[in-house]
């Protein structure tokens, strides 16, 4: 009896192995997605018969875009023109920015600011907007066409190689010579942003040309996708699986914001910390000269400063050759955190 | 008693099966399922071998196509550097007035002159560009045509890159020319129709691990990144390390097969271009849209091995179990009795032999039986009613002696019994009570008539303590009582 149930057991584990075979790939089924467009919000003083230009940010929640809108308003006030925002909540909402193009057309905009969520995605909506005669202005981050009146943004490749080159600096202050052996550890943020993969590209290109030989990058990269707590526990995670590290490099706010709070927490003065923004707990480590921090600062209230005023200029049909402008960025660390661009870029964040 | 001959009796039947069935199925789906693993394994490993060479030969002609094309675009640029180096214009002003005029009908997007001083002969826009990329050092160094990294251009926004071809006069060099293109140009080389969605198709730089992404689905497509990202969600990261050691190394060429931490098994090689020093050409492609129909066919085969087992042992078991039904059928005749359904000798003989073998002179009895004047009852009633007493004679010893011991015709109208124990008083007790039933007995035929029966009897280890000399004795028995009259029963040590 007892052989027969082990012989209908091996029956029934080989059939179910052949029909599990059948079982193996499942479609991903996508739930339709429903999202409200927002409102634009009126920013200046709605006047008739001035320009309309409407402002479109990636993130309405975060502190760096409203230094955008911030920016955008005040030249708006100085320029005399009607200004009106709005945006997604999320980084990822590259559709919900496309209606939002379409919700400004309709609306009557003159020009249009936007900051694409997405550089491909975006790249036909940009296209056709600019294509109906509609000045078209990016601010942080390009599209894949060429198809727009100008782009104002960090050449993040540019921005990244500045953060190496100040890495190479920091780890030389410190002490470190040519000849002694230096890891330098690295946390990223959203894979998928063009931004971040930009820095991360940036900085390994002038890592490779100019650090040390023995000077090099670990190979594994965090990266936290965003969450602020996990940021926190990729840092911890390097610094307990690389005892020997000597840098830092965060190539976002929040990747950066990680790295400070384990270094201060863990009073590890002898690291050297690189990153992007000016945090309260970047801004921390700065200010105590025990440590060793610098941030790269974006200038995105010039951003969007220039971007209103090209967007009148277009207006006005004026042309320029220059379609993409690197606004740059400002190293801050203890020496120059005191200098007066910084403190003028500082005063607006 | 009734246990060991019940033992003996099942063990008699069951004897002869010499290997396990069961085993055997056992061993035989073992076989086939390691022998169908051996297959698929083998088969994946024909797979990845066929994703390597295929994804081989679409970088190949990728490579050759981008190659071509920076090979085009170098010679262009060589070409203008030897125009410009024997044409007669008088200064690099006039040169630089005349390069413009190509601009409109060509696919740069700018073009200009560097002196041997460093003096740059271009837009305020390209003036920008090369104090920010260091350009002006590459004109001034570049001996044949070089080629820079790729830069995001002021004038386009989009990723460009620039190659710069020295200037001479009679021998000596005055200078550099620069041509700036779109990356475009050699990214849409990667662009096929056919491919587009599933490859991945990246120019990458073999010191820092930086790619630029030519083709593929989903973001990034046209900007930089870094493979140090991807890498960390490489499950069999060592193969991919030997991978990258032969791509830093700058050989020609090398192929890998690995899973991400999804799941997604891909096939990447990558090919040197060799017109752009430091860069390759690699393209990854997910081994599934590669292999679609060849891991069909590997299910297929699965399905189709498993079917042809299943059925096998369908099979086996069908026959099986029709053998063992035949087998009884034969073990039942070759062991029972056709008419009494009781031992037949061979059987009472090996089993009773079995247990004077097991145990040295074991205490029991043993009884022989005659049926009383049988042959004048089958001569005077027929055969049928002497089948008739056989069969309820055998019942009634079967009722009395069947729970205690061995019943068996031994041949004709002889019966024996062979009972566990030597207690004579309690077997003479149930030689009575079967004398009791046989009484009772009654036989249908034209005649009403009694049935009865002798008995001889004897004892191990009273009376012998081996099984022949045990029969021989209650056969002695058997022939007194005969001799005596018949009707009745003696113990053999009864003298």
């Amino acid at each position: 009896m007892k052989n027969k149930l082990n012989i209908k057991l091996i029956i029934s584990a080989v059939l179910c192995a052949v029909l599990m075979t059948g079982c193996f790939q499942s479609d991903n089924v996508s739930e339709p997605k429903t999202t409200v467009v927002p409102e634009f919000t009126a920013e200046t003083e709605i006047i008739e018969g001035r320009k309309n230009i409407y402002l479109i940010v990636k993130n309405l929640t975060s502190s760096y875009w409203n230094v955008v809108v911030d920016g955008v308003r005040d030249a708006g006030k100085e320029l005399d023109c009607n200004i009106y925002s709005s945006g997604s909540t999320s980084e990822l909402q590259w559709e919900l920015q496309a209606s939002l193009v379409d919700k400004a057309i309709a609306e009557g905009a003159d020009a249009i600011i936007l900051a694409p969520n997405d550089s491909v995605m975006l790249a036909p909506k940009v296209s056709e907007v600019y294509s109906s005669g509609v000045p078209i202005i990016l601010v942080d981050t390009v599209v894949n066409t060429e198809d727009y009146t100008i782009c104002y943004m960090t050449d993040n490749l540019r921005a990244g190689q500045d953060a190496a080159k100040e890495m190479i600096n920091r780890l030389r202050e410190s002490g470190i010579s040519e000849e002694q052996e230096a890891y330098v550890a690295i946390q990223v943020g959203g894979i998928s942003s063009q931004t971040i993969n930009e820095r991360l590209a940036g900085f390994c290109q002038y890592w490779t040309k100019n650090a040390p030989e023995k000077w090099k990058i670990i190979d594994e990269v965090k990266f936290n996708e965003g969450d602020a707590d996990y940021a926190v526990v990729c840092a911890e995670q390097l610094l307990d699986k690389y005892t020997n590290i000597n840098g830092v490099f965060g190539t976002n706010n929040g990747s950066t914001v990680g790295f400070a709070r384990v270094i201060k927490d863990r009073e590890r003065k002898d690291i050297a910390v690189v990153g992007f923004d000016y945090s309260d707990e970047m801004k921390e480590l700065i200010l105590d000269k025990d440590y060793n921090a610098s941030t790269m600062l974006q200038k995105q209230y010039s951003m969007g400063q220039y971007a209103v005023q090209s967007a009148l200029d277009a207006l006005d049909g004026k042309k320029s050759d220059i379609k993409f402008v690197d606004t740059g960025v400002v190293t801050v660390n203890s020496s120059t955190i005191s200098d007066s661009e910084i403190q003028e870029i500082l005063s607006h964040n | 008693m009734k246990n060991y001959m019940d033992m003996q009796k099942t063990s008699l039947i069951s004897e002869k099966k010499g290997f396990s069935y069961h085993r055997m199925i056992f061993t035989y789906l073992i076989c086939c399922i390691v022998g169908l693993l051996i297959i698929v394994t083998v088969f994946n490993g024909l797979i990845e071998e066929h994703d390597k060479q295929l994804t081989n030969e679409i970088c190949t002609l990728i490579s050759e196509k981008m190659d071509t094309s920076i090979q085009y675009i170098s010679t262009t640029v060589d070409e203008m550097s030897t125009l410009i180096s024997y044409c007669d214009d008088n200064s690099f002003e006039e040169s630089y007035n005349n390069l413009q005029k190509c601009i409109a009908e060509s696919s740069f997007i700018s073009i200009g002159l560097v002196d041997n001083n460093g003096k740059l002969y271009a837009t305020e826009a390209e003036r920008y560009e090369f104090e920010k990329w260091g350009l002006t050092d590459i004109a001034m160094n570049c001996k044949n045509v070089t080629i820079s990294e790729p830069y995001r251009s002021s004038m386009t926004g989009q990723l460009v890159f620039t190659m710069f071809s020295q200037l001479e006069e009679d021998g000596k060099r005055k200078g550099a020319i620069f041509v700036t293109y779109p990356l475009d140009e050699i990214q849409n080389m990667a662009n096929t129709d056919s491919l587009n969605d599933q490859t991945e198709i990246w120019i990458m730089d073999g010191y820092s691990d930086n790619i630029i992404r030519c083709s593929g689905s989903g973001f990034l497509i046209g900007s930089w990144s870094n493979f140090k990202i991807e890498k960390q969600k490489i499950k069999n990261i060592k193969e991919y390390e030997v991978w990258e050691n032969s791509l830093r190394s700058g050989k020609y060429s090398s192929a890998v097969n690995y899973t991400t931490t999804d799941g997604i098994k891909y096939t990447q090689v990558f090919k040197r271009i060799d017109f752009m020093p430091g860069w390759n050409i690699v393209v990854r492609i997910p081994s599934l849209s590669l292999s679609n129909t060849m891991q069909l066919f590997r299910w297929a085969n699965v399905a189709f091995a498993a079917v042809i087992i299943i059925a096998t042992c369908f099979l086996l078991i069908f026959t099986h179990i029709r053998e063992t039904a035949e087998k009884k059928i034969f073990e039942n005749l070759s062991t029972f009795d056709p008419l009494t359904k009781i031992l037949n000798r061979r059987a009472f003989e090996k089993i009773s032999a079995k247990l004077f073998e097991t145990e040295n002179s074991p205490e029991c009895s043993f009884i022989f039986f005659d049926v009383d004047y049988f042959k004048q009852v089958n001569d005077n009633y027929g055969h049928e009613v002497g089948d008739h007493i056989l069969v309820k004679f055998a019942d009634a010893l079967n009722s009395v002696f069947g729970d205690s011991g061995l019943v068996s015709r031994f041949g004709g109208d002889e019966f024996v019994v062979l009972i566990r124990g030597g207690n004579k008083e309690a077997v003479t007790a149930m030689v009575e009570h079967f004398a009791e039933k046989v009484k009772e007995m009654r036989i249908e035929c034209d005649n009403d008539f009694r049935l009865h029966f002798s008995a001889g009897m004897a004892t191990c280890p009273q009376d012998t303590d081996n099984l022949p000399e045990l029969m021989k004795c209650a056969d002695n028995a058997l022939y007194e009582v005969k001799e005596a009259g018949r009707n009745s029963w003696k113990w053999y040590s009864d003298k």
